[in-house]
């Protein structure tokens, strides 16, 4: 525990001091504001292109803008915030590799364990912290500009969201620590990523990948109940789980150079 | 006692063998200094002790505990790498306090040991953060991380190697001070390094220690010295090489390589014997530098 606690210490002040912290809530804070002002915007770029398009047959509609446009963009916007976020951190382990940072204190009796544990406690600070702050912000810009009242169900989303990005970063954690570059274990994320997206457009299965925890925007209508997540945060819980063992003991193993 | 014993350690990557058998020990307060080429297995070896490499065969112990690679490593052995690489973004305070705080020392004992260290490594007034430091100053805050936690045996690779006299003279003599108290591992090439502060050495070629034991043991034991004969009158060179075939003639020198004190004793007779007028008689001691190119073969 004392390893971790002082390795989390390490992490953190890694984060401030580098200013890497600082950008990454940046990019949440612009992201939550973009949503809602997205939203607002869009009216006006129809009403200005309407004059062309309707030149070209096509006949635009005006709508009111409420703030569930706000919180669509907000899910649509968060794949983008997700990959800011697991590319900002990819450097965790290559960088620690590459230069041999780690080994006097792995000679010295540090765990390997505890170092792992560090970095994924933190990239998982700056997930939740980052996630929440974007949500925040858009949650109150929302409340500002029209009234969050008009979406059934705000949380579920939400959290099944945030739930996924968790899931990322335990695969992650993983990739990065098998290998000794930050591009390796990105391409690795990657197509371990893209075989759950694969795995969720089979029908029979869908309910069951992560994936499904992505489905944000169609949930806001209050369609999906938390019971009806059981099976995929179950599976996503215990994948998760697995994911970081796997991580530690490829850790464990992994010659440092 | 031994703090450090290796025995008939062996390691191969793929086909290569890089460690043969491997066996030497390394007692207390002993700077024992390891001399071997590019790729004759130092780091190697180094790394199997720290337990950072698995090896194939035999056992290492360090304080009677035997490394082994797949559990944590052993803790109480302090290791400074040829090339140190820190957290840039701390101080040298914050990297000595972070070495304090996981070998799970107070405060206030952190607090005495960092300044006490900064203090012997010429960093105490260095308040910038650690990305500004030149090469110097990172190798002397390596060599205060190594032996923070005041380690049983201490490893340092290379530490002199790519410094300037200056900088090479005070790791040096932080060196001789750590091996009052510690056992000391130093890999080098420069082989003055080892004379001016081992007390023991040991050959490391093809896998193997060629040759080890202490400076003065190896130079007058293992090895024989060299005996010059300068001669006044270069017709008296003949007279010497008929007597003795073995000597070799070089402008107005004969030469005896291999050479016992008696040996040079039956060749002083001789001159003495025959009014052989001679310039200058010499008996001159190996170097380390020429018993390691006898060793390597060169």
């Amino acid at each position: 525990m004392k390893d971790f606690l002082t390795f989390l210490h390490k992490e953190v002040m890694e984060l401030i001091r580098t200013g890497k912290g600082l950008i990454l809530l940046g990019v949440f804070v612009l992201l939550g504001m973009m949503n809602p002002f997205i939203a607002k915007l869009t009216p006006y770029i129809m009403e200005k292109m309407s004059k062309s398009l309707s030149e070209a047959g096509i006949i635009t509609k005006m709508t009111k803008v409420t703030a569930l446009d706000s919180w669509v963009q907000f899910y649509k916007n968060l794949p983008i915030a997700l990959i800011i976020m697991v590319i900002a951190v990819s450097s965790l382990f290559a960088h620690e590799y590459e230069k041999g940072t780690l080994i006097p204190f792995v000679t010295k009796g540090v765990s390997k364990v505890s170092i792992f544990m560090a970095k994924e406690i933190v990239v998982f600070l700056i997930w939740t912290i980052g996630y929440w702050t974007c949500w925040l912000v858009t949650y109150f810009y929302n409340e500002y500009y029209w009234n969050n009242s008009s979406v059934t169900d705000l949380m579920l989303p939400a959290v099944c969201w945030f739930i996924f990005g968790l899931w990322v970063i335990c695969i992650e954690m993983m990739c990065l620590a098998t290998t000794s570059s930050s591009n390796l274990g990105l391409i690795l994320l990657l197509a371990l990523v893209v075989v759950f997206y694969i795995g969720g457009t089979f029908e029979k299965i869908k309910d069951y990948v992560p994936t499904y925890l992505t489905g944000g925007a169609s949930y806001l209508n209050g369609q999906k109940q938390l019971r009806d997540m059981n099976h995929v945060l179950t599976v996503s819980g215990i994948s998760a789980f697995l994911f970081m063992i796997a991580g530690v003991e490829i850790f464990k193993n992994k010659r440092l150079p | 006692m031994d703090i450090l014993n290796v025995s008939h350690v062996a390691k191969k990557f793929g086909v290569k063998e890089v460690l043969s058998d491997v066996n030497f020990d390394v007692p207390e307060k002993c700077i024992f200094g390891l001399v071997g080429r590019n790729g004759a297995g130092k780091t190697t070896l180094m790394k199997s002790i720290l337990g950072l490499m698995p090896f194939d065969k035999g056992k290492i112990t360090v304080c009677g505990r035997e490394v082994s690679y797949k559990k944590k490593t052993l803790g109480d052995i302090g290791y400074l790498p040829d090339v140190p690489e820190f957290y840039g973004y701390m101080t040298a305070y914050e990297y000595l306090s972070l070495c304090g705080k996981v070998a799970g020392m107070s405060r206030k004992e952190i607090d005495i040991r960092s300044e006490e260290l900064l203090e012997l490594v010429g960093l105490k007034n260095e308040k910038s953060h650690i990305k500004g430091f030149s090469r110097g100053m990172k190798q002397r805050l390596g060599v205060a991380q190594a032996i923070y936690c005041k380690p049983k045996l201490v490893i340092f690779d290379e530490p002199t190697s790519a410094l300037d006299p200056v900088g090479r003279k005070e790791v040096l003599d932080i060196i001789s001070e750590v091996g009052k108290n510690s056992a000391v591992i130093f890999s080098t090439h420069i082989l003055k390094d080892v004379e001016k502060i081992c007390d023991r050495v040991a050959f490391l070629e093809k896998g193997n220690i060629a040759l080890s034991g202490t400076i003065e043991k190896i130079k007058k034991v293992e090895h024989r010295s060299q005996l010059e004969v300068t001669v006044e009158n270069n017709d008296d060179i003949s007279r010497i090489l008929s007597a003795f075939p073995e000597s070799v003639e070089e402008y107005n020198k004969v030469i005896f390589n291999d050479t016992t004190e008696t040996y040079a004793q039956t060749v002083l007779e001789f001159i003495v014997k025959n009014k052989i007028s001679i310039i200058k008689y010499e008996i001159s001691e190996p170097t380390l530098e020429s018993l390691f190119m006898e060793v390597v073969g060169k």
